[in-house]
């Protein structure tokens, strides 16, 4: 097996939050836009736990597919 | 002792739920290792959920989060952060653990650590820094089941009084038959915690003047300029957005190296299991908006908790402005919140201590004595905890920030196992000295303090800790890891 067989490019959408929640809240920290009522540090957070979610949904339906491509071969 | 709504709706619950618990356990006479501590590695989908959630979301969640959105705001954010870290992390980290365990039949984390490393003695040392983490993991149930009796059942208790009775209903709840009866528990328990939230945060508005559930957030922020945005409330309790990073990415490296999170991967069917429950984990983070909804409108309301305590805010701010049935209502919650996790850390703890810290010294120990070994071990450590919430009155959050970073220091010894072939049982040993030293000693805290202020302490010592074991590793004759899958 190869690297590039071993460690999929997809993998890397695991690091959405890392990137998302935490690498950009000290930049949109000092927003000051309320969307709905919410502080947006807030709302940002909210949105990047909904992002992690589809982001881990990808990576296993992607690993699915590598997966039973796998035994097909 | 006057038998008031509040209380019988407690008992309700929490009686309720250790019979349903009890009905729901498999052979309670006779359990195997296998059995008690990993559920002979059959759990599904749904019992793997609800176990996992009944693990991340526990009173440290419900009192501790909307405590801190009363006292500070912004910093309670970490909550939706910490879940999300957590998830991605594990969705590469736990499959691999889980792989090990099924392959050479591993029950507890310091098992892995001395297989893996082929080093007994590192078992040993792994074993009791795990038992130290969880002990102080108990304390933040122990701490909040011992406000909530305190509520329901008045000051005629004394908090000794009232620690050592929510030790013992712990150690009850898990005596019988280990981790599928409180698997049960969580379920119900995860249940109640969602509609109590949900129910509690529908009648909010009015309860603090506001015209709707956002409005509370509005009011709030024009009220308290910055409450929103970090540092939050208190400047000088400096959770700033550098807090903010290091304090989400400690938990989150350290979510799954709690000797309970390992115990609980070994027990799912299989990886696949695991790898749905992560994607699914996070959204259900987003009942966090509820919590920190709750701890912003016990701000606007004036709630003013009994010596200031943090934890106390909810309970105080249902009691002021929720009918009687809703207090018992929450109590029976917390209680459950309390108990499902206090249990199964207990759980966790007395079977390293069995296996991995009794068995090296006395291998010729029988299955059966070393589970009675197990059995005895988790009231001397219930003890412990119930002499360490006596003497603490920190928030929950700050205890469990510095669980986080006592069992973070066991990170870099899995997370190198997995990603550097040459880690070695000494280097994770020096790595633990190192980062112990850093985390405990005073004056390397203080200095660490000044060098890289606001970070969490816990990243820092695992930083450091993770350098040594690199070094020492280099430094000292490579010897093959056995537990490398791919």
């Amino acid at each position: 097996m190869d690297a590039a067989q071993r460690r999929p490019w997809y993998r890397w959408l695991l690091l959405t939050p890392f990137v998302w929640q935490v690498g950009l809240a000290p930049w949109i920290n000092d927003v000051a836009l309320r969307p709905f009522g919410l502080p947006f540090p807030m709302a940002w957070q909210m949105t990047g736990v909904v992002l992690t979610s589809l982001a881990i949904a990808v990576v296993y339906r992607l690993d699915r597919r590598r997966k039973a491509a796998a035994t097909r071969s | 002792m006057r038998l008031t709504l509040p209380l019988v709706l407690c008992l309700v619950i929490v009686l309720g739920a250790v019979a349903g618990a009890l009905a729901f356990a498999r052979n309670p006479s006779a359990p195997t290792m296998n059995e008690w501590a990993v559920g002979g590695r059959r759990f599904g989908t749904w019992i793997f959920w609800f176990v996992n959630a009944g693990e991340i979301y526990t009173t440290f969640a419900l009192l501790g989060i909307s405590g801190y959105a009363w006292a500070y705001g912004a910093p309670a954010y970490l909550a939706f952060t910490s879940v999300s870290l957590a998830c991605a992390l594990g969705y590469w980290l736990m499959p691999q653990i889980w792989e090990a365990g099924k392959r050479y039949d591993l029950v507890t984390q310091a098992d892995f650590f001395s297989r893996h490393y082929q080093a007994h003695w590192l078992g040993v040392v792994v074993g009791l820094a795990g038992i130290t983490a969880l002990i102080v993991y108990v304390q933040i149930q122990l701490t909040a089941l011992t406000l909530v009796f305190r509520l329901t059942l008045g000051a005629a208790l004394s908090p000794l009084q009232a620690a050592v009775l929510a030790a013992t209903v712990m150690l009850a709840f898990v005596y019988v038959s280990g981790l599928r009866s409180a698997a049960f528990a969580a379920g119900v328990k995860d249940v109640l915690m969602i509609a109590l939230v949900v129910l509690l945060s529908l009648t909010v508005a009015a309860k603090v003047g506001a015209a709707s559930m956002l409005d509370v957030f509005r009011r709030v922020q024009d009220l308290h300029p910055g409450i929103g945005s970090f540092p939050g409330l208190d400047a000088r309790a400096g959770l700033t957005s550098t807090w903010l990073v290091t304090a989400a990415i400690n938990v989150a490296l350290g979510t799954w190296i709690f000797p309970h999170m390992f115990q609980l991967c070994y027990a799912a069917r299989d990886a696949d299991t695991i790898r749905r429950n992560a994607i699914w984990q996070p959204l259900y983070s987003l009942s966090y908006f509820f919590i920190v909804l709750l701890g912003f409108a016990a701000l606007l309301a004036g709630t003013n908790p009994p010596d200031g305590n943090l934890n106390a805010v909810l309970l105080q701010f249902v009691t002021d402005r929720y009918p009687a049935w809703t207090v018992g209502l929450l109590a029976g919650t917390v209680c459950l919140l309390a108990l499902v996790p206090g249990s199964l850390l207990l759980l966790a703890a007395s079977s390293i201590f069995g296996r991995n810290v009794v068995l090296p010294l006395r291998p010729q120990l029988s299955d059966a004595a070393q589970v009675w070994v197990a059995r005895s071990a988790m009231i001397v450590f219930a003890a412990i905890a119930v002499w360490l919430t006596l003497t603490s009155n920190k928030s929950l959050v700050a205890i469990g920030l510095s669980a986080y970073a006592a069992i973070g220091m066991l990170a870099p010894g899995v997370f190198l196992a997995f990603l550097w072939p040459r880690t070695n049982a000494k280097g994770v040993f020096a790595g633990l000295v190192a980062g112990y030293c850093v985390l405990w000693l005073p004056v390397a805290r203080e200095w660490f303090a000044v060098l890289l202020p606001e970070w969490d302490p816990g990243l820092v010592a695992m930083g450091v800790n993770a350098l040594v074991v690199a070094v020492v590793s280099v430094a000292t004759p490579a010897v093959n890891g056995s537990t490398r899958t791919s």
